[in-house]
């Protein structure tokens, strides 16, 4: 066991350009998400007054303010803390449900797998935005159900990605010897085949995150995820709507930000895959 | 002699897209304590399938046993439950795999692997396991095992793999190891020095072997007794100086025919004619029967039983009359 970033696919992976890209970006993000009281100049909420409507970027606003007064600037870096908090718990509770989703269905096929593998094709069926809308109409509409909205959505990514590495490890020597030691079927899936699947897992992962802003974004934009005077990124876009023209910089900071974080995700995703398993390169 | 496993009329079959395939039909052997058992056969002729069904690990579906009685140490392991089977499998019954590149975790180290065995079965603290688990790598002949321990398998060679493999399996000290083809996947020195080893080990713990090759000449050097089979039954049962001297089975006969042997001049090998039958389309009579070069008409229609003959158990017609005789007299 070498030092962390002696591993070699931490090597590969600061050798791709894209995705130290990708990783610059997803790590100034977080950090923006943690320090953003500190850095913020206003706040996002409170410091708002209609004197100051309206405002084009300028070296007391640098992003310009909305109509209501607020400093763009500080509104994304505290949207950056929401856009964080979607990305992880979204992304998390469909990793969970996916990966023993895909693990199950995987492992003891038959049955079981037919059953499962066919309420994903139901989740599949539906356009991922559509069934995010349909699911938060009957939630009701608030930024937590929309990260339980996006999570369901992204659900059968994890379990099918899961399903296919199973159904391969499953027939690998080691998992029969295991059985031949006398281990049972939960020390077999938790021991031996899950740490084996982490990579596909982890890739998927960090590529869906990416997909969760978007998404949550989008939620919020229609009006069914974070309610004003919330400063989320989709949610800001709404009001930049009508001004496109007169205010461009209302749209236009917010949309870059989304832009910017989910192509950083992206990025990331595409490297880990690269570093992660090298066989798909050569 | 003890018998420490008997294999009675075993049949294990597979159902695939509705047909059935007799993978193991009607095997029987036994097994006495402290013994090395060979059995060979070409591939598909049900040896594999044997040794997992020992282990009830036959994949179902679409594999099932359909039949017989597998008596361990005075149990009938085919009347256990799944809870009871676990605790024999690994503690004692134990097994060597073929392929020592893949039968180890590549993401665990050789610790958490070799330990797992011990706490699978509760059998030692944690201290104690490590202690073990380093005494054993010792005996089989891996240096430097303190240091070893924390490496990956990936930084093992094949043939250090397999030691550590046998390791593993003789943690618990089993009285019965199934080895499946455990040097085919070796270069031949390496080959050497595994059978060697476990030969030597076999002594020491007075361990049971069930040793599944299609290599004769492993056989020859580490048996006790040989098991022949063929499309899935038992054809010859002997003591292994008894079947490489005097093989009475013709397909042993062909068998024994195509080893090249070093002081014969003959340029060319003499192959058995002829492929092995597909084991969802069997002939009607005896399996072998059309590549024997000693057959009968009956040999077409009727199925030889795995008959006892004075040095050996074997299924052919050929050896009919005699044991007519031995049952008349």
């Amino acid at each position: 066991m070498g030092k962390f970033w002696e591993k070699d696919w931490i090597k590969r992976l600061l050798k791709n350009k894209a995705a130290v890209v990708g990783l610059i970006i997803v790590l100034l993000l977080s950090f923006t998400a943690i320090f953003a009281p500190v850095l913020a100049p206003y706040d996002p909420i409170k410091d708002g007054s209609l004197q100051n409507r309206l405002k084009a970027p300028s070296s007391e606003h640098l992003l310009g303010t909305d109509k209501l007064g607020r400093d763009i600037l500080s509104r994304i870096i505290f949207g950056a803390r929401i856009s964080v908090e979607i990305g992880v718990i979204s992304v998390g509770l469909a990793l969970i449900v996916g990966t023993l989703m895909g693990l199950t269905a995987g492992y003891y096929g038959g049955f079981l797998d037919s059953i499962l593998m066919r309420i994903v094709d139901i989740i599949l069926a539906f356009p991922s935005i559509l069934l995010a809308i349909a699911i938060t109409s009957v939630l009701g509409p608030s930024l937590n159900n929309a990260m339980i909205a996006v999570g369901i959505v992204m659900v059968p990514s994890f379990a099918r990605v899961v399903r296919s590495t199973v159904l391969s490890l499953k027939e690998m020597e080691f998992v029969e010897a295991a059985r031949a030691v006398g281990a049972n079927d939960f020390t077999i899936l938790f021991r031996h085949i899950l740490p084996n699947s982490m990579a596909p897992i982890i890739v998927q992962g960090t590529m869906n995150i990416g997909t969760a802003i978007l998404d949550a974004a989008g939620l919020s934009f229609l009006g069914l995820g974070a309610q004003p005077p919330t400063p989320e990124w989709g949610a800001m876009l709404v009001d930049a709507r009508e001004l496109l023209v007169k205010a461009p910089w209302v749209a236009f900071f917010p949309g870059l930000a989304i832009m910017l974080t989910v192509l950083g995700f992206n990025l990331l995703g595409d490297g880990l895959r690269d570093a992660l398993d090298p066989r798909l390169k050569q | 002699m003890e018998k420490i496993l008997e294999v009675k009329d075993l049949k294990t079959y597979f159902y695939s897209s509705g047909k059935e395939i007799r993978a193991v039909d009607g095997v029987t052997f036994s097994l006495n304590r402290g013994e090395i058992l060979g059995i060979v056969g070409e591939s598909g002729s049900g040896k594999s399938v044997t040794s997992l069904s020992i282990m009830r690990l036959v994949p179902s579906p679409p594999g099932k046993i359909v039949g017989g009685e597998i008596i361990f140490a005075g149990e009938d392991l085919l009347k256990l439950s799944e809870k009871e089977m676990r605790k024999i499998r690994g503690e004692k019954i134990s097994m060597i795999f073929q392929d020592p590149m893949t039968s180890l975790n590549p993401v665990f180290t050789i610790e958490e692997q070799l330990l797992e065995v011990f706490r699978v079965h509760k059998k030692l603290s944690k201290k104690d396991a490590r202690e073990k688990a380093i005494e054993l790598l010792k005996k089989v002949g891996i240096p430097e095992a303190e240091k070893r321990l924390k490496s990956y398998p990936h930084q093992f060679s094949g043939g250090m793999r397999q030691r550590v493999m046998i390791a593993m399996a003789l943690a618990l000290n089993p009285a019965l190891l199934i080895a499946d083809e455990p040097t085919t996947a070796l270069d031949v020195t390496i080959q050497a020095q595994i059978l060697a080893l476990m030969k030597e080990l076999q002594k020491e713990y007075g361990t049971s072997i069930i040793m599944i090759t299609h290599d004769l000449g492993v056989v020859a050097e580490m048996c006790h007794r040989v098991l022949v089979m063929y499309a899935g039954r038992p054809v010859e049962f002997a003591d292994v100086k008894t079947l490489f001297a005097n093989p009475k089975h013709p397909y042993t006969i062909g068998l024994l025919n195509s080893i090249p042997r070093l002081n014969e001049q003959k340029k060319r090998l003499t192959p058995i004619e002829g492929s092995p039958p597909d084991l969802g389309n069997l002939p009607r009579g005896c399996a072998f029967y059309p590549r024997c070069s000693f057959k009968q008409e009956v040999c077409s229609e009727v199925k030889p039983d795995f008959r006892e003959l004075p040095d050996r158990k074997i299924a052919c017609h050929l050896y009919q009359g005699v044991l007519d005789d031995a049952a008349a007299s």
